[in-house]
C-alpha cells in the first residue's frame, strides 16, 4: 500500500516536471527552427520551415571575425571566472566565518550598492578608467573580477558558507591550522556545489556580456561574440534565421558546460556527505 | 590578561580586513566613488558634455513637482518586482524540490530548466512577442478552456502581467542555486521528520524551507535588486508602453541620462529609488532573521 | 666584416625610420554604422581610397558599431572626452550637440572649398545641419516614407493593379475592397492599416496641411489643424476597429511583417524598404509611390557627419567629411547601397534616375519634412504619440489628449530653463 503510494508520487512527479520541461524547451526548439529556415520565411510566422537551410549556419560565421570573436570571448570567460571564483571566495569567507569589526556594516553597504540603478554609473565608471588610460584595454573588464568579482557572486557565496557548520573550522583552528589553511584545506574542498554555481553564473555572464566590451573597447579586433551577434540586425530590417543560427552556435558551449558542469555539483555533495 | 585578548581581537580583525581587501579596493574605486559623483551629480546640471553645474535642489524639485511620469514608473516597477519576485522563488522552490526527489534524469530536467538563462536575450524576448501575439500560441492555449485571451504586451492592463509571466521562464539561475542548497540537507532530517508522520507539505514547510532559507533570502534579495532594474525586456519589448504601462525606473534613467542627455536628472531619480529600496532591504533580512535557524 | 656591420646598421636605422615615416600623417578616428554586410564592404572601399590618397597625409581609423549600440557607445565616450574626430549623428537633432558646443563649426571648411551648400545638398536635410546660422554638421544620408502597394492583392480586389490611390479618399476605397475578414471578426488580409510599418500621425498632419508651430514659431501639438488632424485619423481607426487593429498589428509586430507576407494591401515605408522586400519577398509583386495625401507630405530622417569640437585634428577632420559628401562618394553609396545621399549631383545622377523608384525618392525629398527641432524638449513628439494612442484606447478626446500633450512639453521646455540659466 504504502509502496505504491509512494509510486504513485514519482509518477506525478515526472509528470509535473516533464510538462515544464516541455514548456522551457520551446525557446531552443523555437531558435533552432528559425535558425534552418530559408530566407523568404523569416517574416512569416511558421514553427516548422518548409526546407531545412543548413548554409545558415556557414553564412552566420561568415558574417563577422567568428573565430577572432570566439576567442576574445573565451580569453576573458576563462581569466574572469578563474579571477571571480578565486578572489570572490576569500572575500565570502571573511564575510560568513571570520568576526571582525565592521563586518556587518560592511555586507550591508555591499547589498545597498546594488540597489543604485547602473545607469547612473557607468559615465562616472567610464570617466575614472580612461583618466588611467585603460579604456581601449581589456583592464576595465578584467580588473574587477580580480577584486572579488561583484557584489552578486559575494552575497552568493558567503549565503552558502553561512550554512557551513562551525564546528569544523573551530577543531582546525584548536589544532592551529592557520586561517588560509583553513580556508584552501576545508572549507574550499566541501564547498565545490557552490564553487560550481558561482562559475556557471560567471561564466554565462562573461559569455553574454555585451554592454562592457561595447563601451570599452574602440577596436573591432578585441570584441567578443554577443557583439558579433549584432551584425543580422541592421536598422530596418533583422535576419534572423542568421541570428539565430549564430545564437545557437554560441549558446551550445554553454548549455554542454552547464550539463557536465552540474554533474560535479552532484558529485560535491556526495563527497561532503562523506565528510559530515 | 586584557591587553592579551585585545591582542587576539587585534588580530582577528586583521585577519578579516586581509580576507575582504580584494573587496574593499573594488567597492571603493568602482562602486562607492562612482556612486558619490553620481549623488554630486544629482544636483548639477549636466550634459554628458560640459562640466556639470550646480543647481541645488531643482532637479528634485523638477522630480516631485514637474514630473508625474517619475511616480508612474515608480509604480510600475514596485508592481513589476513584488509580482516577479515572489512567483519566481516560490516556482523554483517548488520544482527544486521536486527535482532533488528524482532519482534518474535529474540532469537533463536541470539542464532543460537552465535552458532559457542561458540562452541569449533577444532571441527569447523575440520569441515572446510572438507567443504573446492575439493569436499566438498562450492564446490559442487558453481558447481551450474558452477563455478569450487579452492583447498582452499591447494592452495597458496586460502588459506587466505579461512581462512578469515571461520573467518565469529565467527561474533556471534561482533552481540552481536553491538545489545547490537543498543537497546540503542532511536526509536524515527528512527521515526522523517521515518517520514523525509528517505530510509532504509540512515537511516542505517546516523543514525544507527553514533549511534553505539562506538561499531563499539571496534569492529574494537578488531577486528584488534585479527586478528593481528591469530594463531590457520594456526597451526591446515594449519601449515602454503601451501608455507608460512599462516605462518602469531604470529605462526612465536610461531614456534621460543617454538619449536626452539628462544625467544630471537621471542621477536624482537614481538616488531616490536607491533611497527608496534600502529600507526594503533591510525589512526582507529582518523578517528573514526572526524566521531562519541559521542567519 | 666592417660593411656587414654597416649594411646591418644602415637598415636597422631604416627600419626604426619607416615606421615613423608612415605615421608622420595625421591620424584622425571615425565612428559609423556601417557595420556589416555590404555597407561595411563599401565604406571600407571608401575609407581605403582616401587614406591611399597620399598627399593628403591624412589617415583615417574607423570603427562601425551597429546602429542599435551606437548611441550608447557615443554618448559614454562623449562625456569621458573621448569621441572620435569625426563621426556619424542624428541629422535630426545637430543643434542639441551645437548648443552644448561638442561641434566643430564646418562652415569656414566648407567656404574654403568653394563649395555652396544650398546648391550641393538637398535643402530638406541641409536645414537641419544649421544652427544660429552656421553648419555644424555635413548631411550625409537621408530618407523618405513612400506608400507600397501590393499589386496581385489589388488584383484579387477587382483593381487595377497599375493604378494606386492617389488621393486619401481613394486609398480607402481601395483598401476597404482588400479587407478580408475571417469568422472571429479579426483581419485575414487588411487594406491599409495607419498604425503600422512607417505610417505616423505626424505625417498625416502635415498631410492635410496642418503644423506643429504657431505663428511665432513656437511648438503647438493642440493648434486646430493638429486636433482636426486627429479626430480624422481616430474616425479612420474606429471604422477598421481599433481592436481589430491592434490585433492586427500585435499578429505582425516584431519579426514578422505583414506586407511581406501578403496580408497588407497597401504600406507606408521608407525607400530602403524596397532592398528589404528584395531579400525575403523576392516573388512579391508590388509598386511604389507617393503617399496619397491632399497634402503632398511626408517625413525624413537621417544621418549626419559631425566633427568633435575637441579633436586635437579639426582640420584633417572636416577634409574627411567633405571627401564622405562628395559627389564620388555619394554615388557610390547610392549605385552600391540604395542609401538616398543628400548631395544633389549624386542623386540626380542619369545612372541612379533611370530606375523610377529611385527617382520617386528624389522627388519626395523635395517635399518631405523633418520634424521640428526644438531644443528645450527634443523629443516633443513622444508626448504627442502617447496623446495620439491615448485617444485610440478612448481614454481622452481629441482636444483633451492634445491639450495635455502640449502641457507636457511645456513643462518640459519649463525644466530646460529651470536648469539651463546661464
Amino acid at each position: 500500500m504504502l509502496r505504491k503510494g509512494k509510486q504513485l508520487r514519482r509518477v506525478i512527479v515526472y509528470i509535473i516536471l516533464t510538462g515544464f520541461a516541455v514548456i522551457f524547451l520551446i525557446p531552443l526548439f523555437w531558435m533552432m527552427s528559425t535558425s534552418l529556415k530559408p530566407d523568404e520565411e523569416t517574416m512569416i510566422i511558421r514553427w516548422i520551415p518548409s526546407r531545412l537551410e543548413w548554409q545558415n549556419y556557414v553564412r552566420a560565421v561568415r558574417a563577422f571575425p567568428f573565430f577572432r570573436y570566439l576567442r576574445n570571448t573565451v580569453f576573458l570567460t576563462v581569466v574572469n571566472t578563474v579571477g571571480t571564483v578565486l578572489t570572490g571566495s576569500l572575500v565570502a569567507y571573511g564575510f560568513a566565518k571570520l568576526r571582525w569589526k565592521g563586518r556587518k556594516a560592511l555586507f550591508l553597504v555591499t547589498i545597498a550598492t546594488m540597489f543604485i540603478p547602473g545607469q547612473v554609473l557607468i559615465i562616472p565608471v567610464y570617466i575614472m578608467y580612461s583618466k588611467i588610460g585603460w579604456v581601449n584595454t581589456y583592464l576595465p573588464l578584467i580588473v574587477p573580477c580580480f577584486l572579488g568579482g561583484g557584489a552578486f557572486t559575494i552575497f552568493m557565496l558567503r549565503q552558502f558558507f553561512v550554512s557551513l557548520p562551525d564546528e569544523i573550522i573551530e577543531s582546525a583552528r584548536l589544532d592551529g591550522a592557520s586561517e588560509l589553511t583553513i580556508f584552501t584545506r576545508i572549507v574550499l574542498p566541501i564547498s565545490t556545489p557552490a564553487l560550481i554555481t558561482v562559475s556557471v553564473f560567471t561564466i554565462l555572464f562573461v559569455w553574454n556580456d555585451f554592454f562592457g566590451p561595447l563601451i570599452y573597447l574602440h577596436k573591432s579586433d578585441m570584441w567578443t561574440l554577443s557583439i558579433g551577434l549584432r551584425a543580422f540586425q541592421q536598422r530596418y530590417s533583422t535576419q534572423w534565421n542568421l541570428l539565430m543560427a549564430a545564437s545557437t552556435i554560441i549558446s551550445i558551449p554553454m548549455i554542454v558546460l552547464y550539463f557536465l558542469l552540474q554533474e560535479k555539483i552532484v558529485r560535491g555533495f556526495t563527497l561532503r556527505g562523506g565528510i559530515h | 590578561m586584557k591587553g592579551h585578548q585585545r591582542k587576539k581581537l587585534l588580530k582577528q580583525n586583521m585577519k578579516g580586513y586581509l580576507f575582504v581587501s580584494p573587496w574593499i579596493l573594488n567597492l571603493a574605486f568602482f562602486t562607492i566613488i562612482p556612486i558619490i559623483v553620481s549623488a554630486f551629480l544629482s544636483f548639477t546640471k549636466y550634459d554628458m558634455v560640459n562640466p556639470p553645474r550646480w543647481i541645488g535642489f531643482m532637479n528634485y524639485y523638477i522630480m516631485f513637482k514637474l514630473d508625474p511620469s517619475f511616480w508612474k514608473a515608480l509604480g510600475n516597477t514596485l508592481y513589476y518586482m513584488f509580482g516577479s519576485v515572489f512567483m519566481k522563488v516560490f516556482l523554483a522552490l517548488v520544482l527544486a524540490v521536486l527535482l532533488n526527489n528524482v532519482a534518474k534524469g535529474m540532469g537533463m530536467y536541470r539542464t532543460i530548466f537552465f535552458l532559457p538563462v542561458v540562452l541569449p536575450a533577444v532571441p527569447v524576448m523575440f520569441l515572446w512577442m510572438m507567443l504573446f501575439s492575439p493569436n499566438g500560441l498562450i492564446n490559442r492555449f487558453l481558447a481551450l478552456f474558452g477563455i478569450n485571451g487579452p492583447l498582452w504586451l499591447s494592452s495597458v492592463t496586460w502588459s506587466k502581467p505579461a512581462l512578469i509571466i515571461m520573467s518565469l521562464w529565467g527561474i533556471g539561475g534561482i533552481i540552481v542555486i536553491l538545489l545547490a542548497g537543498l543537497q546540503d540537507v542532511p536526509k536524515s532530517i527528512y527521515e526522523a521528520a517521515q518517520l514523525d508522520g509528517a505530510n509532504s507539505v509540512q515537511i516542505f514547510w517546516r523543514i525544507t524551507v527553514p533549511m534553505v532559507s539562506p538561499i531563499i533570502l539571496f534569492c529574494i534579495v537578488t531577486g528584488l535588486i534585479s527586478a528593481s532594474q528591469v530594463f531590457t525586456e520594456a526597451y526591446i519589448m515594449t519601449g515602454g508602453g503601451p501608455l507608460e504601462s512599462t516605462t518602469f525606473v531604470s529605462l526612465k534613467i536610461y531614456l534621460l541620462a543617454f538619449k536626452q542627455g539628462n544625467m544630471g536628472y537621471a542621477s536624482a531619480m537614481a538616488w531616490l529609488m536607491f533611497l527608496l529600496m534600502v529600507p526594503l532591504t533591510i525589512l526582507v533580512f529582518r523578517i528573514f532573521r526572526r524566521w531562519s535557524p541559521i542567519d | 666584416m666592417r660593411l656587414v656591420f654597416r649594411i646591418v646598421l644602415v637598415t636597422a636605422i631604416l627600419l626604426l625610420l619607416l615606421p615613423t615615416i608612415s605615421l608622420s600623417k595625421t591620424k584622425i578616428i571615425f565612428w559609423h554604422m556601417y557595420d556589416s554586410g555590404p555597407g561595411k564592404e563599401v565604406m571600407d572601399e571608401i575609407i581605403g581610397r582616401f587614406n591611399a590618397n597620399n598627399t593628403l597625409g591624412i589617415e583615417v581609423e574607423a570603427l562601425a558599431i551597429s546602429f542599435w549600440d551606437y548611441w550608447d557607445k557615443l554618448g559614454v565616450a562623449m562625456a569621458a572626452g573621448q569621441e572620435p574626430d569625426i563621426f556619424m549623428h542624428d541629422l535630426g537633432n545637430v543643434p542639441s550637440r551645437a548648443y552644448k558646443g561638442v561641434l566643430a563649426d564646418l562652415t569656414p571648411y566648407i567656404k574654403a572649398k568653394g563649395i555652396v551648400p544650398e546648391k550641393s545638398f538637398f535643402t530638406v536635410p541641409l536645414n537641419m545641419c544649421k544652427w544660429e546660422d552656421k553648419f555644424y554638421a555635413l548631411p550625409f544620408e537621408t530618407d523618405v516614407r513612400l506608400l507600397y502597394w501590393n499589386k496581385d492583392l489589388f488584383k484579387q480586389a477587382g483593381l487595377d493593379p497599375d493604378k494606386p490611390p492617389s488621393t486619401w479618399q481613394e486609398l480607402w476605397e481601395y483598401a476597404s475592397k482588400i479587407d478580408k475578414k475571417s469568422p472571429q471578426g479579426t483581419y485575414d488580409v487588411l487594406g491599409f492599416n495607419p498604425i503600422y510599418g512607417q505610417s505616423y500621425f505626424w505625417m498625416y498632419v502635415w498631410g492635410t496641411g496642418g503644423t506643429f508651430l504657431d505663428n511665432k514659431g513656437n511648438i503647438s501639438v493642440n493648434n486646430p489643424t493638429v486636433v482636426k488632424a486627429l479626430e480624422e485619423w481616430i474616425g479612420m481607426l474606429n471604422k477598421l476597429g481599433i481592436k481589430e487593429l491592434e490585433q492586427f498589428n500585435a499578429t505582425y509586430g516584431w519579426g514578422a511583417d505583414a506586407f511581406l507576407a501578403g496580408k497588407l494591401g497597401m504600406v507606408i515605408q521608407v525607400g530602403q524598404y524596397a532592398a528589404i522586400i528584395k531579400i525575403f519577398a523576392p516573388n512579391l509583386n508590388y509598386g511604389v509611390t507617393h503617399i496619397p495625401y491632399p497634402v503632398k507630405a511626408t517625413w525624413s530622417n537621417g544621418f549626419s557627419l559631425e566633427v568633435s569640437s575637441r579633436s586635437k585634428n579639426k582640420d584633417a577632420a572636416a577634409e574627411f567629411a567633405l571627401y564622405l559628401v562628395s559627389k564620388e562618394v555619394q554615388l557610390m553609396m547610392a549605385q552600391r547601397l540604395n542609401s538616398l545621399v543628400c548631395n544633389i549631383e549624386a542623386a540626380k545622377d542619369p545612372s541612379l534616375m533611370q530606375n523610377p523608384e529611385w527617382r520617386l525618392q528624389v522627388e519626395a525629398l523635395e517635399y518631405s519634412q523633418f520634424r521640428p527641432f526644438v531644443l528645450e524638449a527634443p523629443v516633443w513628439y513622444e508626448e504627442l504619440q502617447k496623446a495620439v494612442d491615448e485617444v485610440r484606447l478612448g481614454r481622452k478626446p481629441a482636444k483633451k489628449a492634445l491639450d495635455d500633450a502640449q502641457k507636457l512639453i511645456e513643462s518640459e521646455i519649463q525644466k530646460f530653463r529651470l536648469t539651463n540659466k546661464k
